[in-house]
């Protein structure tokens, strides 16, 4: 009898753990979702025009009842997106609900509510330990199955996030095998997601990359109001306090830790409210130590920013701050700085242009940045370089102009032949008045009524001229030579 | 018969002829061997390792043998060997002239040019002629390339700041742009001082060039500087917006401490210069109908043949605020106050610098920048790339350099600075400071306890006075650093 039973045991019990197992990802494979996208980006270089439609896939996965999580970079320029489930036959449309381009998430939502017929809504787990296993659930190119990768957390750190280039946030670093087409799927550990599957190491090596769940959930207690508001700067510089001279200099006690404040950024959360030469010593009650990490828990330290990082905008944050011999507390609302969007990869928008004499003007940005570097330009750029770099840092907008504007192509004709000496070099003003951003330039433009055009640029001290009605006519045959379309504002 | 055997006679007697010119070539030419140790820029107490150079060098008579400057750019030692013999003999540098690229030196065994023949430099070159290229090979033999001189352009010679004629020249053969001369029949029209191999052509110093830097006695540079930058006028809207109804070319740049400053004005429109008039490109007729068009910095800068030398005054036609008028502008030098950022050449000095408790200051220079190797331009950074294309200048009555600290030797005492690196100085103790000189003052002469050096960017860097010599001789040791400061 025993025998009997110690057999059943050493049968039963494997056979009942094994469709746990299977019955398990059963159940997972309901809310993982396949992405196909047909999408159209917005040529930066000729942004009259439109590009080519390109077809891609991902991966996303129900986070409520109705919402697809997916990336931002999957549905970036759609023009058109299908999904589907494990075991459906048809192809669903679904409309983009959010777009969060500053941590690379989004929500879609099918059309058609037969989509959602027996799916599974993931629930959100916490930050991964290190060295424990995850599965990574979704659609890589190379097949049109659902695919399972495993793998171990292997680090977990604060990082760039390749989609909008500028914006760093948590990422955890696993070895599973990521691929394109994987990317806004889950990462799963104990049947509850805790990542995002969205980047591959540049090298293809296994070594994949993970959006935490603490950013997820940013991102959906973000979206509740309905609108996206985005991530918050606390916008200053800091260095540490480990120099005894400067501690000495500054009359700092032997007690304090801390880090001080170099630099306060104008448009930022702590702009009126930190100095230059501030100590931190605490923020949000937890102090600061003298290389700038806090103790997020008693196994981890991290960098105090990473606290400023998970706040929304309005939210307070509170200092302890020794300033000239006192300590104060000082409190001020968390905000986004718009100052930023320029350096980050424009998506959804296109361009904004403007067309003078042939002469085509932007504002500078990222993405006319890269494409400047793919032309192989070799005339100027180290102004515009250095302004795109430096435009925060050096506070070259000294609150007098929103972006800067360069004239990046020339449209050849007679009437711009002198202004070969002035290409890709930043606009200053127009007659005088300086230009403040695109739409402004644009007012200027439509008011014109001198007989002279007169464009200074920076650094060259002698302006570039057009004659008004000269310009007029040339436009009309700029545009029928290079068809392009009119454009709302005129020269008169 | 007789008349074949003449003919045959001649034939052979201009062969003969034609190679017994060159033969005289070669005992005018030299080849010179040079050992340089250029400084370190970004480690200013390094000098690199030696490098041989090998060159050439003409004897122009009176002790005087012509080389390129930049061949002997600091050089540590210089040989020369003639024609007769290979034994070298130790040569020292009698004069040199940056912004010609060109200099003399000399050899103290004064019997050495008993059989030296001096060469003649023509007054005037041919601009569209196949010539031959001479110098001495390893065995002081005479060796020669084909090549033609296909045209006369201006442009900055290696090492210069002021824009100079050059003679462009195409050859298939390889040459090296050391110094070769450049003849035809035995008339010297110049020495080639760069060969793009990649292209097939070349570039020569023009003989009317070494003949003015020969003859010229006083200090600094045979060649002045204009002083401003223009732009030719073409289209018609500039043209009716300054009220030009002739040709003529825009003033758009001043540089100050030049002659230009106080006698020109940006957006001056320039007619006439001298006796000629200007096209709308800002080019003359040169009187000499075989250079036909010149540019203007032609006439300003190497203008000597056609009456304008270094000291005069040329009388400048102008339109300024719609209305004609002359100005007398002066040939003055080259003004190096005006340079904030330094390009070129640095006169052979080695770069200035201090190394303050650990901190490593020297001045901003594209010298520096070129330390990044062959893709410095994309390897610095973005705005020091920015200063040095834009900012070379200084703005009126302003000067002095801009100090960088290039680096942090790392010691207890800089703790927490370790990582800063090619990051501008603002100020010391809340004042500005233009030189390494200015530097080193504020901080030895302090009666204070702490020097504060802000960076551009914002971080204060403090030094305790009172600590600094041991610190500084703690440094130099652990570094094996000879000399913290190349003012002491």
């Amino acid at each position: 009898m025993i025998k009997f039973i110690t057999t059943l045991i050493f049968f039963v019990l494997p056979i009942a753990l094994f469709s746990t197992e299977t019955s398990e990802f059963e159940t997972i494979r309901k809310g993982v979702v396949q992405i196909k996208v047909f999408s159209q980006g917005y040529d930066v270089y000729s942004p009259w025009q439109t590009t080519k439609i390109v077809a891609s896939t991902g991966t996303g996965f129900l986070i409520t009842p109705e919402y697809i999580l997916t990336n931002a970079h999957v549905v970036s320029n759609s023009k058109f997106i299908q999904v589907q489930r494990y075991n459906q036959t048809n192809w669903y449309e679904v409309d983009v609900l959010f777009v969060a381009h500053d941590c690379d998430l989004a929500i879609l939502k099918a059309k058609q509510p037969e989509f959602y017929k027996d799916s599974h809504v993931f629930e959100l787990g916490g930050i991964p330990e290190l060295n424990s296993p995850i599965s990574v659930v979704g659609y890589p190119i190379g097949g049109n199955k659902i695919s399972v990768t495993r793998g171990i957390v292997s680090r977990k750190e604060q990082s760039t996030y390749g989609h909008s280039q500028v914006d760093s946030h948590l990422v955890i670093q696993v070895d599973a095998a990521i691929n394109p087409g994987n990317s806004g799927g889950p990462a799963i550990q104990n049947g509850k997601v805790v990542g995002v599957a969205f980047q591959v190491a540049s090298r293809g090596e296994n070594i994949g990359y993970l959006i935490p769940t603490t950013v997820v959930r940013y991102f959906l207690e973000d979206i509740k109001d309905g609108v996206y508001d985005g991530y918050v700067e606390l916008g200053i510089r800091t260095i540490n306090s480990f120099n005894v001279s400067f501690r000495k200099l500054q009359k700092i006690p032997d007690e304090l830790d801390g880090v001080f404040v170099t630099k306060v950024f104008r448009g930022g959360s702590a702009e009126g409210y930190l100095k230059k030469n501030d100590l931190l010593l605490e923020i949000d009650g937890m102090p600061i130590a003298r290389n700038g990490t806090v103790a997020y828990d008693p196994e981890t330290r991290i960098d105090f920013v990473e606290i400023i990082d998970n706040k929304h905008s309005g939210e307070e944050i509170y200092f302890k701050v020794y300033r000239e011999g006192k300590i104060l507390s000082i409190k001020f609302p968390a905000k986004k700085m718009k100052e930023f969007d320029f350096m980050r990869n424009k998506y959804d928008t296109p361009f904004d242009y403007f067309i003078l004499a042939g002469l085509v003007f932007q504002s500078v940005s990222r993405d006319l940045l890269q494409e400047w570097l793919k032309n192989n330009e070799t005339q100027g750029g180290s102004q515009f370089f250095y302004r795109f770099a430096y435009f925060i840092e050096d506070d070259l907008s000294k609150g007098e102009k929103d972006e800067d504007i360069i004239f990046y192509r020339k449209l050849n004709h007679p009437i711009n032949q002198s202004s070969e000496y002035y290409l890709n070099l930043i606009l200053e003003s127009i007659n005088d008045i300086p230009v403040r951003n695109m739409s402004h330039l644009k007012k200027i433009i439509q008011k014109l009524d001198n007989k002279f055009i007169k464009l200074k640029f920076k650094d060259v001290k002698v302006p570039l001229i057009f004659n008004r009605e000269e310009v007029a006519e040339a436009e009309k045959e700029i545009i029928k030579n290079y068809k392009l379309p009119i454009q709302p504002t005129k020269v008169k | 018969m007789i008349r074949l055997c003449l003919g045959i006679f001649f034939f052979l007697y201009s062969f003969v002829f034609a190679n017994s010119k060159s033969d005289t070539l070669q005992s005018s030419l030299l080849e010179v061997k040079v050992t340089t140790q250029a400084p370190n820029f970004q480690f200013p107490w390094i000098i690199k390792k030696p490098i041989l150079q090998e060159g050439v060098g003409v004897y122009v008579g009176k002790e005087q043998i012509l080389v390129l400057a930049n061949l002997i750019e600091y050089a540590t030692s210089i040989e020369v060997i003639k024609y007769s013999s290979n034994i070298s003999e130790p040569a020292k540098l009698q004069k040199i002239d940056f912004e010609a690229n060109l200099a003399i030196l000399t050899v103290n065994n004064k019997k050495f040019f008993q059989d030296l023949k001096p060469a003649k430099f023509e007054d005037k070159v041919k601009l569209d002629t196949e010539v031959t290229i001479c110098q001495l090979d390893q065995t002081q033999t005479l060796q020669t390339a084909k090549a033609r001189i296909s045209g006369m352009d201006m442009d900055q010679y290696p090492l210069s700041h002021i824009e100079l004629p050059y003679l462009n020249i195409v050859s298939n053969e390889k040459l090296e742009g050391k110094g070769e001369i450049i003849s035809l029949d035995g008339k010297i029209f110049g020495i080639v001082y760069k060969f793009l191999s990649n292209k097939n052509l070349a570039r020569g110093i023009p003989s009317f060039i070494v003949n003015q830097f020969l003859e010229y006695e006083q200090k600094g540079s045979a060649f002045p500087f204009m002083g401003f930058q223009y732009r030719p006028v073409i289209d018609q809207a500039t043209k009716d917006y300054y009220g030009l109804k002739k040709e003529g070319v825009l003033v758009t740049e001043i540089i100050p401490y030049s002659g230009a400053e106080k006698v020109l004005q940006l957006e001056d429109i320039i007619l006439e210069a001298g006796e000629f008039t200007l096209d709308a490109l800002g080019r003359f007729q040169h009187p000499d109908l075989e250079y036909g068009k010149q540019a203007l910095s032609f006439l300003l800068h190497s203008g000597k043949e056609i009456g304008y030398t270094k000291g005069d005054k040329i009388k400048l036609k102008i339109l300024r605020n719609q209305k004609e008028m002359t100005v007398n502008l002066p040939l003055k030098a080259f003004p190096y106050k005006a340079i904030a950022i330094p390009y070129g050449h640095n006169f052979g000095k080695n770069p200035e610098y201090t190394i303050l408790g650990g901190f490593i200051f020297t001045e901003l220079s594209e010298f520096l920048l070129k330390e990044w190797g062959t893709n410095w331009r994309s390897r610095v950074d973005k705005k020091l790339l920015y200063l040095l294309d834009y900012k070379k200048f200084h703005e009126p009555k302003q000067s002095g350099k801009i100090l960088v600290l290039v680096q942090v030797l790392p010691d207890d005492s800089n703790n927490g600075y370790h990582n800063l690196s090619m990051e501008i100085l603002k100020s010391v103790n809340g004042k500005t400071v233009k030189s390494i000189k200015e530097l080193e003052k504020i901080i030895f002469q302090s009666k204070e306890d702490f020097a504060a050096l802000e960076l551009e960017n914002e971080i204060t860097i403090a030094i305790e006075l009172k600590n600094l010599s041991q610190i500084n001789e703690r440094i130099s040791q652990k570094f094996n650093i000879p000399k913290l400061s190349s003012r002491r």
